[in-house]
């Protein structure tokens, strides 16, 4: 029968930490602070490494562990300058920031095994809120590096006879590979929750730049010198072609002529689907990075709208929550369609220009008017003003002050997107056409590696819609007028011709093509920083992105259409125990099915020697044994003596494969009867 | 299998880790989650296999008096390629601390204090391990031997030593037995008793002697039962007592109990005789 000792009464022999097992704990505490030491205040960091350089010197050099009253002054000041540099005691930032000074004034005074243990929770902890400033691959990697460091000094203070540095980090990996089958189980079955538990502190999400929902001149510039990726998108088949790639994410209908705003109220496309689709839906996945707002990227006029997100005016789509974390979208688009007409209301709204226009751009209007009143051809000559001389593309155009559309069209003449498109707007509504100011990104990179587009921040950009009758909203890009390259080349080919002081709209496109053509380097370099990429966005895709929807996706392709969450834990419960059960079962039958074949000839000798009335003790060795059976049986004790050395030998000694045979053939011989 | 009390304070820690990452809604969060919980689990395996398997041979202690502490010896045998390590023993308040390397034993001693004659056992020893991680133990069935000491009443009593009375010059054996007085020399015969030997000469002629004691005045003495008053107990310790003294002595002695009589003998095997007698008197397991 199995009694179960009680868990009171179990208490394990004394045993004291040895100082290997500490200064394991010591590295693996520095590398969990040197996780966060690009966000901790730099004195911060320094204290901490202080006071693990004295707790080394305590253990390595017989220094004294500091009184209780130092410790506590110590830990007093540190709090209250901490508090004071961060102004609270919760959050993220101030969080990390704490623990770490505990973890470090805790390495100070340890002295049980208690204490080591609190500072392995510690360093648990400090990992933890490493992985909540970054989820990247390198951070994942350098956390398993300070977990499996961390649990090589936890198995080390359990064994107070030290098993040695190597066959410790053998045990501990060979733990890690064991557990990876349950992890893997445990993380794509454990039901994930959409959304947090309570509210999250203030700065859980810092430090994040992107798209404005307000476009004032210069405000796309600042992002082209941002090459971080806003987005990845997958296409099933062949993606469209470049110049109709245009991500929209902000339709801004407001304007109080020199700012654009979106529109407060519901508007066309607001919450129902009042378009009438041409094409078939092009469908795709987008992998969108935080960015603590609520715009999700389409192509065109989504189609469809995924859960927890929501159509909002102007055909944009918009998640229901700021978007915090990664998340992936199954979208559709329809890429042409036809808008309903517009409502007075909104045909006013769509005109309105809310300063009175200079004398020039008055005198450009008639002289356009008399040309044609057709909203088409006064599209054209708008179009055809910007593509002739003196405009031009620049990435650093003059300021404008005052009245900008007039200093623009006809003093600077010079700028970009933003520029064109809201001064192309603008000579629209000046016509009576309704018009509108879109934003979003345009184009993309095209991964080979993994089949699908990344969108950086630098490729941002402005165009405009134009109501016409009768297919409705059309999009007009006046920058594809004055900078094809823009459209056909992409952001990044623009900023590079733009570097080496290209004509940019003057070049023909093969031109410009040769221009910015890499060399081999470059092109090597690229190609790798692609392949990166592309293992980054799996990464994304499964650790970052994985939530209950791609949960319920890898269910539904495992065959299970609506699962139940009962079963599913149970499922996952059952499977965790079918792998430990397995895990277990290899194991075991791996560790019998290599018994040294000295020993299995030795106990056959002793089986032998056992029928002739000469038993081994189970605490006799073999040396003493065969002295015993040489004083009682003085005529085996030759043989005995012969195959005891050579089994010692080959226990005890060098391995020699090569006496094997001869010991065999001996204990063969060998007879103790008769 | 059942956590220890670092394992429960685990448990906290894992719990809170979780709720951080359902709260944070990080994936990386919910693999440190799971990483740790799997590890936990792996362990187990780790510290069943450090204990299975192992073989345990309880080996009896010598024979000691009552309210002495005997030592069971507690052989460990490790069959294996692998080194059991950080091992515990248990045994009532007893616990220690070792290892056992592969293909080796282990040989503890385990006290276990004798509290009155008759024969001691091993109380059930258990081994037990929460080695690598210590976040939760697993232990062996309770290891019951049939391995047991002697324990010989506890020598006590004020009575003085009765005296002999004289007894025919040669014994049943025929062989000259030794008296009071000191009488010679003799070649050493084995199974003379080494208090009789005559140290001085094996210093000088390295030549074992043996100092032969004569004379009609040649005494045995009776340790009768009925010489001594009181309750069992209390005649048993002055009985046991009289042995030591007598022993000491170097008398011949013989012992007379009811049921039992052992005649009077100087062999070495005699005194641990007599004692084991007293020690099992009355007692069952005497048949045995």
């Amino acid at each position: 029968m199995i009694g179960l000792p009680e868990l009171r009464s179990f208490r394990p022999p004394d045993q004291q930490p040895n100082r290997l097992a500490c200064n394991g704990l010591l590295i693996s505490a520095a590398l969990a602070i040197g996780f966060h030491s690009s966000h901790l205040p730099l004195w911060l960091t320094a204290f901490a490494a202080c006071l693990l350089l004295w707790r080394f010197l305590i253990e390595n050099h017989a220094w004294r562990i500091p009184g209780r009253i130092i410790r506590w002054s110590l830990l007093l000041v540190t709090v209250v300058i901490v508090f004071r540099h961060y102004g609270t005691l919760f959050g993220r930032d101030a969080g990390v920031a704490y623990l770490t000074l505990l973890l470090a004034l805790k390495i100070l005074e340890i002295r049980s095994l208690r204490d080591y243990l609190l500072v392995v929770f510690l360093i648990f902890l400090i990992v933890l809120g490493a992985l909540l400033f970054s989820q990247s691959l390198p951070t994942a990697v350098y956390a398993m590096l300070v977990i499996v460091a961390t649990v090589h000094a936890l198995v080390r203070l359990n064994s107070p006879y030290p098993l040695g540095q190597g066959p410790t980090l053998v045990l501990v990996v060979t733990m890690v590979i064991q557990a990876l089958p349950l992890l893997l189980v445990l993380y794509l079955l454990f039901p994930r929750i959409q959304g947090s538990l309570w509210s999250l502190p203030i700065d859980a999400h810092s430090g994040r730049t992107g798209m404005s929902e307000r476009v004032s001149p210069g405000s796309i510039n600042q992002l082209y010198e941002d090459d971080t990726i806003a987005f990845r998108a997958e296409f099933d088949g062949q993606p469209p072609p470049a110049d109709s790639l245009y991500w929209r994410i902000f339709v801004l209908s407001d304007t109080d002529g020199r700012n654009w705003f979106r529109h407060p109220g519901p508007w066309d496309g607001a919450n129902i689907k009042d378009y009438q689709p041409v094409d078939d839906a092009t469908p795709y996945t987008v992998l969108l990075q935080p960015h603590d707002q609520r715009w999700i990227p389409t192509l065109e006029l989504a189609a469809s709208t995924p859960p927890s997100t929501h159509r909002a005016s102007g055909y944009v789509l918009e998640s229901n929550k700021p978007v915090k974390n990664l998340r992936r979208y199954d979208l559709s688009s329809n890429l042409s369609y036809t808008t309903p007409r517009l409502d007075n209301l909104q045909a006013r709204h769509n005109t309105l220009w809310p300063i009175e226009p200079s004398r020039r751009v008055q005198g450009l209007l008639r002289g356009w008017q008399e040309q044609g009143t057709k909203p088409r051809e006064i599209i054209l000559q708008v179009l055809k003003l910007f593509s002739q001389d003196p405009f031009r593309y620049t990435l650093s155009p003059p300021l404008l002050t005052g009245d900008t559309l007039d200093q623009f069209l006809f003093e600077t003449r010079a700028g970009y997107c933003e520029h064109y498109a809201s001064a192309f707007a603008a000579l629209m509504r000046l016509s009576g056409i309704p018009t509108r100011l879109v934003v979003g990104y345009q184009g993309g990179e095209w991964n080979d590696a993994g089949d699908y587009i990344i969108v950086r921040q630098s490729d941002a950009h402005a165009w405009t819609e134009v109501w016409l009758h009768p297919k409705g909203w059309v999009r007009v890009d006046p920058t594809a007028a004055i900078a094809p390259e823009r459209i056909e080349l992409g952001a990044d080919a623009l900023r590079r011709l733009d570097e080496q002081g290209a004509q940019i709209g003057l070049l023909s496109i093969n031109d410009a093509r040769r221009m910015i053509a890499p060399d081999f380097l470059q092109k090597f370099l690229s190609d790798l920083s692609l392949r990166w990429d592309n293992v980054n966005n799996s990464w994304n895709k499964w650790v970052m992105a994985y939530g209950p929807k791609a949960q319920l996706e890898l269910l539904k392709l495992i065959g299970i259409k609506t699962p139940d969450w009962v079963d599913i834990v149970a499922g996952m419960i059952l499977a965790v125990l079918f792998l430990l059960f397995a895990t277990a079962a290899i194991w075991m039958v791996r560790t019998r099915q290599t018994p040294d074949p000295a020993v299995k000839l030795y106990l056959l000798f002793c089986r032998k020697l056992k029928k002739a009335g000469l038993e081994r003790r189970p605490t006799e060795g073999p040396t003493d044994f065969a002295k015993r059976v040489a004083a009682a049986r003085a005529d085996l004790s030759v043989s005995v003596s012969r195959i005891t050395r050579l089994y010692v030998a080959l226990r005890y000694g060098r391995n020699n494969p090569s006496a094997i045979p001869v010991l065999r053939k001996l204990v063969y011989a060998f007879k103790a009867t008769g | 299998m059942l956590p220890t009390r670092h394992g429960l304070l685990f448990c906290l820690v894992l719990l809170a880790i979780f709720l951080a990452s359902v709260n944070y809604n990080n994936g990386l969060a919910y693999g440190l989650t799971f990483l740790l919980a799997a590890t936990a689990l792996i362990s187990m395996l780790h510290t069943h296999r450090n204990v299975s398997g192992l073989e345990v041979n309880v080996l009896p202690p010598g024979p000691v008096f009552a309210g002495e502490t005997a030592h069971f010896r507690v052989c460990v045998h490790n069959g294996n390629e692998y080194t059991r390590v950080a091992l515990w023993l248990f045994c009532q308040d007893y616990r220690q601390v070792f290892h056992v390397e592969p293909q080796t034993t282990v040989q503890l001693e385990v006290p276990v204090t004798s509290t009155g004659r008759g024969y001691i056992t091993c109380p059930p020893v258990r081994l037990s391990s929460a080695y690598p991680l210590g976040l939760q133990y697993t232990w062996s069935a309770p290891i019951k031997s049939t391995a047991r000491g002697i324990v010989y009443p506890a020598p006590a009593g004020s009575l003085p030593l009765p005296t002999g009375r004289a007894r025919a010059r040669f014994s049943e054996s025929g062989r000259t037995r030794e008296g009071d007085d000191f009488a010679g020399l003799r070649q050493y015969i084995h199974g003379d008793s080494p208090r009789h030997i005559h140290w001085k000469a094996v210093a000088s002629h390295n030549n074992l002697l043996t100092k032969q004691f004569s004379g009609e005045g040649g005494e045995e003495i009776r340790l009768e039962w009925d010489l001594v008053p009181g309750s069992v107990e209390t005649r048993l310790s002055q009985l046991c007592k009289w042995v030591l003294v007598a022993e000491e002595a170097g008398a011949r002695y013989g012992l007379n109990l009811p049921g039992v009589c052992l005649e009077p003998d100087l062999a070495a095997t005699h005194y641990h005789r007599c004692l084991q007698t007293l020690a099992l008197w009355g007692l069952k397991e005497q048949r045995q």
